[in-house]
């Protein structure tokens, strides 16, 4: 009776240390929830941000487009192209090598969790944020594919 | 014709030295750390996707924070981060807006670190409270980069810690503060 208890106790144990020690799962290695090209992605928003913010949250995002920016910080923009929107990607600390594949111009293939969006729209002149066009935001990407 | 030219070069001059304060300057890459020590295990976490402006003509500043953006290296410090400390559904932005308090301070034509005051209100978990921050804004290659790091009270926010975790998680957490900021075009 004493062992079993014990035993339960060590588990319990267990149990509890890997919960807590247990790693953040890498997105990339994820299978997507949407596969969407950047263009679409920004348009939707463009469209109804409120309800697409919704539809994509907690998301696993895979997203084509043209990378406009590299930051060795461990980020990337994809632009979307004449309307100024912007996905930018927070890269995934397993994937901060990925800015080294990539160069702005080329097509990427990033996939990264959707977490939220900055919305554009005109100057207000007090809201200089406004200023700078939509901003969709993911985390702890990675690329999946260059061309 | 003398006169003509006499002014012509001082109109060309003026404007060539206040080229730079009409700008503004931007990030969609900001990085924003924070850093809490505590007994159990520190808390650490990053955000590399922060946007920010800087209006170098009135010296106004605004940035925000997606609160999910917040990267972390342990599973279960994210979910309680987002579901039981910053409630990031009910709350997803963190803003702030504010102002250099010296403006005049900072030369944008002229590379050099310059050290300033940035004050304003920072809304975060719903709450706006005034912060007054130092860092340095330097100045180079037609880019600002900015730094600051100062102490948040979560108590400040209405953050609060569950009474299980209350002795092991502190109540005041670092922010690290890395923008490198562009020429916003347009």
């Amino acid at each position: 009776m004493g062992y079993g208890i014990a035993l339960m106790f060590i588990l319990v144990v267990l149990w509890g240390y890997r919960m807590f020690s247990q790693k953040v799962p890498d997105v990339v290695q994820a299978r997507p929830d949407v596969v969407i090209h950047a263009t679409e992605m920004t348009r939707d928003f463009n469209v109804n941000s409120a309800e697409v913010n919704q539809k994509y949250g907690n998301k696993i995002i895979r997203v084509t487009g043209t990378v406009t920016q590299v930051n060795q910080s461990g980020s990337v923009i994809l632009g979307s192209g004449s309307d100024g929107s912007e996905i930018v990607i927070g890269l995934d600390q397993r994937h901060q090598q990925d800015v080294q594949k990539v160069t702005v111009g080329m097509q990427a293939v990033f996939q990264a969790l959707y977490t939220g969006y900055e919305a554009g729209g005109v100057d207000k002149g007090d809201d200089l944020l406004s200023s700078l066009g939509a901003t969709i935001h993911l985390r702890s990407g990675g690329l999946i594919k260059e061309n | 014709m003398r006169y003509l030219k006499f002014w012509l070069s001082l109109f060309i001059l003026i404007a060539a030295l206040t080229a730079g304060a009409q700008e503004r300057f931007y990030t969609k890459t900001g990085v924003v750390r924070f850093y809490s020590k505590a007994p159990l295990e520190n808390i650490e976490a990053v955000n590399n996707t922060v946007t920010a402006v800087l209006d170098a003509a009135s010296g106004n500043m605004q940035f925000a924070v997606q609160m999910k953006g917040f990267a972390f290296e342990k599973a279960l410090m994210q979910q309680h981060f987002n579901e039981n400390y910053v409630e990031s559904d009910k709350f997803p932005r963190a803003v702030f807006k504010g102002a250099l308090t010296d403006k005049e301070a900072i030369a944008y034509n002229k590379e050099g670190v310059y050290h300033v005051v940035v004050k304003g209100a920072l809304t975060l978990h719903g709450v706006t409270k005034q912060l007054e921050v130092p860092g340095t804004l330097q100045v180079g290659s037609g880019r600002l980069l900015g730094k600051a790091t100062f102490a948040l009270q979560l108590s400040d926010y209405n953050i609060a810690i569950p009474a299980l975790v209350k002795d092991k998680v502190s109540n005041t957490v670092t922010i690290t503060v890395h923008l490198d900021l562009q020429p916003l075009k347009g």
